[in-house]
């Protein structure tokens, strides 16, 4: 997908100096001036809607929007984790947090153990069965032809969904949290109310993505994701095992997936369909950040989360239904007129 | 002498082609006269042996009434209501008396048993188990009622297609509790054209209640105007003064038909005023953006037509925000273990939320007839059922509907047939054991296509995050009988 520039050979002491790398500073300029268009939009829209309805009213619609967000962006964040690292979309990564939420949920419900074990139970496990599953349905076939990859996904998607039906049964379920959930439990800005529920699940999100970023920015294995996406062939000369690259991606992705279905499922309520819904704004999110972004499946994620309740909540004709109009919207403006998205690369082929 | 041959043998061939025209315009006339006796005539069977319903009221007897009405004359049938049935359009090789014999009542169902909605369909298990109570004590006066179930997982083309093999096969009386709202919409016409009893749907559409347009079709439960209805005149009863009220809605034909029954219901209720209305995407995450916005209305009472976990992120979000109004839901958010129980982790109750309840489920703990529930839990768990499946207590309420329907149509004009089986599915009057006191299951003809208009609004109280709680009456019994009417009459307001 892209020519990548780190760990250049003749950088000194292996970091390149901010102004010697003109791909690198050009990617800079042109995230700062996206963020910049974006933002603008978003207050001046926001002037409108403050007027429009009061503070109280605005503040409380952007923390809903924002805070649903960060959920898109947590599952746009494992999309692009598996992108990466093969130029794929995995249709399946939505039933795969589902089932590795329900693994959770089971561990908490059933064997009694403490949330947080639980949760990373359902993390570990999830990453070794993405594991498996790369091996098994996805390995079998050519790296660099990606429709039948993006065909077994959607057939993963289904059986996902079967099987946890199957296992578990269509009625909505409560899942507990990590977070205070009393009736008191939230902070009040200017009246409206952020709950420690959804502040923490943000908190949470932000952590991964910056944690994730600094070891894919700094580690082999990043640099290998990058080969691998970049060229099947180069990557395999270079010494690259293209296996194993993908296999981690998976099952990071994975994991990273389980979480935010543990974090998104307090609030959601669980049930074998709840990521689906959630995995549609990711696809938007992921689209809007920059495909092989991780910071800017985030962004990507608040911004869609934004443009959702502010558009709906002030242009009373849109109405909720709106909502999957504006995912739709997003993408195919991204796709029109900045298909790198916010903080993605831009795609670079040598003549 | 020649002359005289030919023209004796042109006399005698005359004579024997009239001789075989007449012959053959006379069996011709018997052949139709056969056809319009299968088409319209009177039952041809009698039950092998009589047999009387239980003394205990388990088993419902058949209306007095019934006896008046049924086969009038020719092809019509006639029932109260103004309700008239003539089988001369129907088609030729129509039998009134197929799936009838004297030992056995045939009805035929779908509804999915496997696909994502393949819970729905353990309705049927419900249905068969009181049928089953029913053929061993008396049948329905002497005959057996079977009813056939077929898989269609909720697909409205594959519910056809059973529907149509059912059809053709000429062994069924009538279909009966098909289930699904696209479902059954699917089907109103291949079965009015056709001549199909279409009876008791498992959907509240309120446009199967239309005995004019559609006389082989009817509906069952309480329909989506009459809850709304409910609503309206529950609200009007706690803020007389007036109220605003918020909706949110789920944006599909269930959400729909919930709000255009509302504002109906509104248009005709003094002090009612609709200040918002919001609409989730069935593909939303969350509510959390509608509840906000309706919140922002800052309504005396929000109006809840959702289903599925929207309920109870519904309720959950009102619960949070610092907007207290006074919450009606829906029939879909009515089930405890579904809507409430999963509140419990968020720290959540869903307390005094208000929903419509007009029959008890067998294990409610505040229902009065216990003996009746008894005798479901008992029936229903010897035959390796789940008692506590909403669905199967839902299949005994709609099996002693159709069992009514029979009992009436057996000691009608004419005896047990398919037309005066349509008859008493229009013209019942009847009290199922776990109705809530006052509610009683009425249809009559043109007139009164709703079996169900009256109900309790409860509320839900008493719950912890720890536990769930149970449902209260919120005031008296809210009675709209005979209000709505049929589906022409509530189109037009």
């Amino acid at each position: 997908m892209a020519i990548t520039t780190t760990d250049r050979p003749d950088s000194p002491a292996g970091r390149r100096s901010r102004g010697g790398d003109v791909l690198a500073a050009r990617r800079r300029r042109s995230a700062a001036k996206s963020l910049g268009v974006v933002t603008a939009l978003l207050a001046a829209f926001s002037v409108y809607a403050i007027i429009d309805g009061g503070l109280t009213l605005y503040l409380q619609r952007v923390i809903d929007g924002a805070t649903n967000g960060v959920l898109y962006g947590m599952v746009a964040l494992a999309l692009v984790l598996v992108f990466k690292a093969t130029g794929v979309i995995n249709f399946a990564q939505g039933a795969m947090a589902m089932f590795g939420t329900f693994l959770a949920f089971t561990a908490v419900d059933k064997w009694a153990v403490p949330l947080v074990v639980a949760i990373l139970i359902g993390m570990v496990l999830s990453a070794g069965a993405a594991a498996g599953i790369e091996r098994v349905l996805i390995r079998p076939f050519d790296p660099s032809n990606h429709l039948p990859i993006i065909i077994v996904t959607l057939a993963l998607y289904l059986a996902l969904n079967a099987l946890a039906a199957l296992l578990w049964g269509f009625d909505p379920r409560g899942f507990p949290t990590l977070f205070p959930t009393g009736s008191d439990d939230y902070l009040s800005i200017g009246g409206a109310r952020l709950y420690y529920t959804k502040l923490g699940t943000a908190l949470v999100a932000v952590a991964v993505v910056v944690a994730l970023h600094l070891t894919l920015s700094r580690s082999r294995l990043g640099l290998a994701f990058r080969c691998v996406a970049s060229n099947v062939e180069s990557s395999r000369l270079l010494g690259v095992h293209i296996g194993r690259t993908v296999q981690s991606s998976w099952a990071i992705a994975a994991a990273v997936g389980t979480l935010a279905g543990c974090l998104a499922a307090p609030t959601t309520y669980l049930d074998p369909t709840f990521m689906d819904k959630i995995l549609i704004y990711a696809f938007a999110a992921a689209t809007l950040g920059g495909l092989d972004s991780i910071a800017g499946a985030l962004v990507g994620g608040v911004v869609t989360g934004l443009a959702i309740a502010l558009l709906t909540g002030y242009i009373p004709w849109l109405g909720g239904e709106f909502a999957l109009g504006c995912a739709f919207f997003v993408i195919i403006a991204v796709l029109q007129f900045k298909p790198s998205g916010l903080l993605g690369r831009r795609t670079q082929d040598r003549v | 002498m020649s002359r005289s041959t030919w023209q004796r043998r042109l006399v005698t061939l005359a004579i024997a082609m009239v001789t075989v025209a007449s012959a053959v315009a006379c069996s011709h006339e018997e052949a139709k006269q056969a056809a319009e006796e299968q088409k319209c005539g009177p039952s041809t069977s009698e039950p092998a042996q009589a047999g009387n319903p239980p003394s205990d009221g388990t088993v419902p007897t058949p209306n007095p009434d019934a006896k008046n009405w049924g086969l009038s004359e020719g092809c019509v049938y006639t029932g109260p209501g103004d309700f008239e049935l003539d089988l001369s359009d129907c088609p030729s090789s129509w039998d009134n008396n197929a799936g009838i014999t004297a030992e056995e009542i045939r009805l035929f169902t779908s509804m999915p048993h496997s696909g994502a909605l393949a819970a729905y369909g353990a309705i049927s298990g419900g249905i068969k188990t009181y049928l089953d109570y029913v053929n061993e004590n008396g049948g329905i006066q002497g005959r057996k009622v079977t009813i056939d179930v077929k898989d269609d997982q909720y697909q409205p083309d594959q519910t056809r297609k059973n529907v149509e093999e059912a059809v053709q096969s000429g062994d069924y009386a009538a279909s009966y509790a098909v289930l699904g709202s696209p479902n059954n919409l699917n089907l109103v016409d291949y079965t009015n054209k056709n001549c199909v009893g279409h009876y008791m749907v498992a959907a509240s559409d309120n446009e199967f209640g239309d005995p004019t347009n559609n006389p082989w079709t009817t509906g069952f439960g309480l329909d989506y105007y009459n809850e709304s209805g409910i609503w309206a005149s529950w609200i009007k009863e706690r803020f007389p003064q007036g109220a605003k009220v918020a909706t949110i809605s789920i944006g599909n034909a269930l959400g729909q038909a919930y709000i255009n029954g509302f504002k109906r219901a509104v248009e005709h209720t003094d002090g009612i005023e609709i200040v918002d209305e919001q609409t989730n995407d069935v593909t939303a995450p969350n509510v959390d953006n509608e509840v906000t916005s309706a919140a922002a209305s800052k309504a005396d009472v929000v109006v809840l037509a959702e289903a599925g976990t929207f309920c109870t992120q519904a309720i959950g979000a009102i619960e949070k925000s610092s907007w207290d109004p006074v919450v009606v839901a829906a029939q879909p958010c009515a089930q405890i273990q579904t809507t409430y129980a999963p509140l419990g982790e968020q720290g959540l109750t869903g307390n005094g939320t208000n929903v419509v309840r007009y029959y008890y489920a067998p294990t409610d703990p505040d229902n009065p007839h216990q003996d009746f529930a008894k005798l479901y839990t008992d029936t229903v768990s010897a035959a390796g059922l789940d008692p506590n499946n909403a669905q199967i207590a839902n299949g005994w309420f709609w099996a002693w509907y159709i069992v009514q329907s029979l009992q009436d149509a057996s000691t009608m004009k004419g005896g047990l047939t398919r037309a005066n089986i349509n008859i008493a599915v229009h013209s019942y009057e009847s009290t199922y054991p776990l109705m809530v006191d006052g509610v009683v299951g009425k249809v009559s003809g043109t007139e009164d296509a709703y079996p169900f208009e009256a109900g309790g609004m409860y509320t839900y109280t008493g719950a912890t995050p720890q536990k769930t709680g149970g449902f209260e009456p919120a005031g008296p019994l809210i009675d709209n009988s005979g209000e709505l009417g049929n589906w022409e009459k509530a189109q037009n307001g």
